[in-house]
Formats: structure tokens, C-alpha cells, sequence
């Protein structure tokens, strides 16, 4: 008699095993223990105990939090594209009733900008050039990278225009996106074992 | 386990750390700090990943707060958990990448992954042999409740994939563990 897999086991216990798969479970012993066990497991995976980190992180992570704030801030007063963001963004700033929102998405587009000089650095160090890389990446890579010189026209183009902060929030938001899917790429492509 | 830390949070906290306030956002810290370690320490290999794991992932709950919209209760909670797991899977992957880059192919990890003691060990021990992937994929799944299809879009891997894992996580727990589970 052939018993089930540990596939089918699986499968039975999250209601996507096959009728036949049940039909011999109902009347296996072995398989039937088999299951248990696999019921037991799993009870004891989340009744494991929890962790609690050695160390106090919160101090570092509050740090990092008030320092990029800081960096953005300067690097927007600095950078004469985020010079012009932040014009764009005091074309609204007379709307008194809107000054909320305002400061929120100024804030947003801070971060924002923060993340995605974060994820430049981070860049560096992975994509480094003259790597060897199949032909599928190195598509991938150029498409990413034609996209995100695509979304910075657009923020000059938004800046010089003085659109709304909103919308020039959004080009941040996109350009993080794709940076991110950039570096992960990158990271991948590196040939790493497992995954 | 999760219920008693978070009755602390209430709505004004999420709120006021929704717009950047460093003491809202270190009730939130507080909040979830365990859930966040434990699940990095199931899913990494060491206490220092977990430690950086924990790091990265409040360091993105305070940049990114203030974009998140759910309501429903729980829904914080969730939302912190994926991004934990997915920073957890990005940790494990750079760790791969840094020792191919260091070891030249392996010979290192080869000596590591799943390796099979022949004897009964306890629960804990047994899940330390898993490979990266494996143990990452059987706490996802089995504890953290995500579907397979959720956590192949997470490695960005194929439905497949998480589901071989699995079953092979459960194969080599089965094969260490014996008849009896000891946690
Ligand atoms: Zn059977």
C-alpha cells in the first residue's frame, strides 16, 4: 500500500488534498498518525515561547528616524531640484485651510526623499558595474533604470510647472518604488545559493 | 500573546505616531518589539540578524506609518508583521549574497543546510537545521498564516516553490523530531 507524501499530508490539512488522498487517510493507521503528528508539530511551532531582543533598539532607531528627517530637510534645501519642490510645495501654502495637509505631505515627500538617497546608497554597494549577469536581468535592470530616469524628468518637469505637492509627492513615491525594485534586482542577480 | 501589549495602543496613539510623533511611534515600538523579534529570530539565522531585522523594520513603520490606512482592528498588527517578514526575507537573502560573495560558491553553506543529527532533538534545534528558506517558509505558512501564494510574492517565488519547502521543512522536522515532539 502506498501511504501519503508529506505534500499530501500538507495538502489534506490546508482543504486542498484530493479525494483519494482522504479516501485513504480514512482508513490508513499509519497515515492517520502521520497526520496527527503533523497537527502536533505545528501546534508546537506556535507554542514556542517568544523572544525579546537583548538589547533596548528603540534609542538607535530614533535616532535614525530624527537624523534622516535632518538630512532630508538640508538635502532639500541644498539640491536645486528639491529647491524647486519645495517652491512647488509653497504655491499652496497660502490655501490656509489646507496647511495641514500640506505639512503632512511635505513631511511625506521628506521621508520619501530620504528613502530613496538611502536606497541609492544601498545601490552602490550592490550594483556594482562589469558584474556578470544573464540577459533577463540585465533587461530587467535597464528597464527599471529607463524608468526612473523617466519619473525624474517628470519631477523636474513638475517642479518647473509648479504642480501640486501632491503630485510631485507621487513621482517620489513612484521613484522609490522602482529604486527599490532596482536594488532587490541587483541583490537577486548576485547568484546567490538557495531562494 | 500579542493582546496584552496592544490594548496599550489605542487609536489617538496611532494616530499621533501616524503624524510623526517619536513618543506615538515608541508606543507602537513597544507595542510590537516581541512579535517583531521572535518572528526575525525564527526566521533568521542569529540574534544579530534579528536584532537588524527589528532595526529595519521599525526604521520603515516610521517612515511609512503615516500611509497607512486600515482601520479594522488587527490591522496594524498585520501590517507591521509583513513588513517583519519581508524585511526578515530580504536579510536572509543579503546573508546569502555576502557569504557567496565571501565563500565563492558555498563550501561554507554547503557544510550547514539541512543537516539531518539522526537522533531525536528538541523542537528549537530542529528548526535551527532547516535551511533559510525552508524555516522561513514553515513560519510563515504555519504560524504566520500567510497563504502560499502570499509568500511566493513575498520571495518572489512561485506557488510551488513555497509549497516543496514546506512539505521539505516538515519532511526533515518529521525525520528529527521522532515520535515525540520535546519544545
Ligand atoms: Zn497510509
Amino acid at each position: 500500500m502506498k501511504h501519503l507524501t508529506m505534500s499530501e499530508l500538507i495538502a489534506l490539512r490546508d482543504n486542498e488534498g484530493t479525494a483519494a488522498a482522504r479516501e485513504h487517510l480514512s482508513r490508513c493507521e499509519m497515515c492517520t498518525a502521520e497526520f496527527e503528528r503533523l497537527y502536533q508539530r505545528v501546534a508546537a511551532l506556535k507554542a514556542l515561547p517568544e523572544f525579546r531582543p537583548a538589547r533596548d533598539r528603540w534609542n538607535v532607531i530614533r535616532s535614525d528616524v530624527a537624523s534622516e528627517r535632518r538630512r532630508a530637510r538640508r538635502w532639500m534645501g541644498m539640491s536645486g531640484v528639491a529647491a524647486a519642490a519645495v517652491m512647488a510645495l509653497a504655491v499652496g501654502v497660502s490655501q490656509l485651510a489646507n496647511n495641514n495637509v500640506q505639512a503632512s505631505t511635505e513631511q511625506e515627500m521628506a521621508d520619501l526623499m530620504a528613502e530613496s538617497q538611502r536606497l541609492e546608497t544601498m545601490l552602490q554597494s550592490v550594483g556594482q558595474p562589469g558584474r556578470v549577469m544573464n540577459g533577463l536581468t540585465a533587461a530587467a535592470i535597464a528597464d527599471l533604470e529607463d524608468r526612473i530616469a523617466f519619473i525624474d524628468a517628470g519631477i523636474s518637469e513638475a517642479q518647473s510647472r509648479r504642480y501640486g505637492p501632491a503630485d510631485v509627492r507621487d513621482l517620489w513615491e513612484q521613484r522609490v518604488s522602482l529604486m527599490g525594485a532596482l536594488v532587490n534586482t541587483h541583490v537577486q542577480q548576485v547568484g546567490y545559493v538557495g531562494f | 500573546m500579542t493582546h496584552l501589549t496592544l490594548a496599550a495602543l489605542d487609536d489617538l496613539a496611532i494616530q499621533r505616531a501616524k503624524s510623526g510623533d517619536l513618543g506615538a511611534l515608541e508606543q507602537v515600538y513597544r507595542a510590537y518589539e516581541s512579535m517583531v523579534y521572535s518572528l526575525a529570530r525564527r526566521m533568521c539565522r542569529t540574534p544579530e540578524d534579528a536584532e537588524e531585522v527589528l532595526q529595519e523594520t521599525f526604521l520603515e513603520v516610521c517612515r511609512s506609518i503615516k500611509r497607512f490606512r486600515g482601520s479594522a482592528p488587527g490591522s496594524l498588527t498585520a501590517w507591521v508583521k509583513r513588513i517583519a517578514s519581508s524585511k526578515a526575507l530580504i536579510r536572509i537573502r543579503y546573508e546569502k549574497y555576502r557569504e557567496t560573495e565571501e565563500f565563492d560558491e558555498g563550501g561554507f553553506l554547503a557544510g550547514r543546510k539541512d543537516q539531518d543529527v539522526g537522533v531525536s532533538v528538541d523542537l528549537e534545534t530542529a528548526l535551527e537545521q532547516l535551511s533559510d528558506t525552508a524555516r522561513a517558509v514553515v513560519w510563515l505558512h504555519d504560524v504566520g498564516g500567510y497563504t502560499h501564494e502570499e509568500i511566493a510574492g513575498m520571495m518572489q517565488k512561485t506557488i510551488s516553490f513555497s509549497k516543496s519547502q514546506l512539505s521539505r521543512a516538515h519532511t526533515r522536522l518529521r525525520t528529527m523530531l521522532g515520535e515525540e515532539i520535546r519544545s
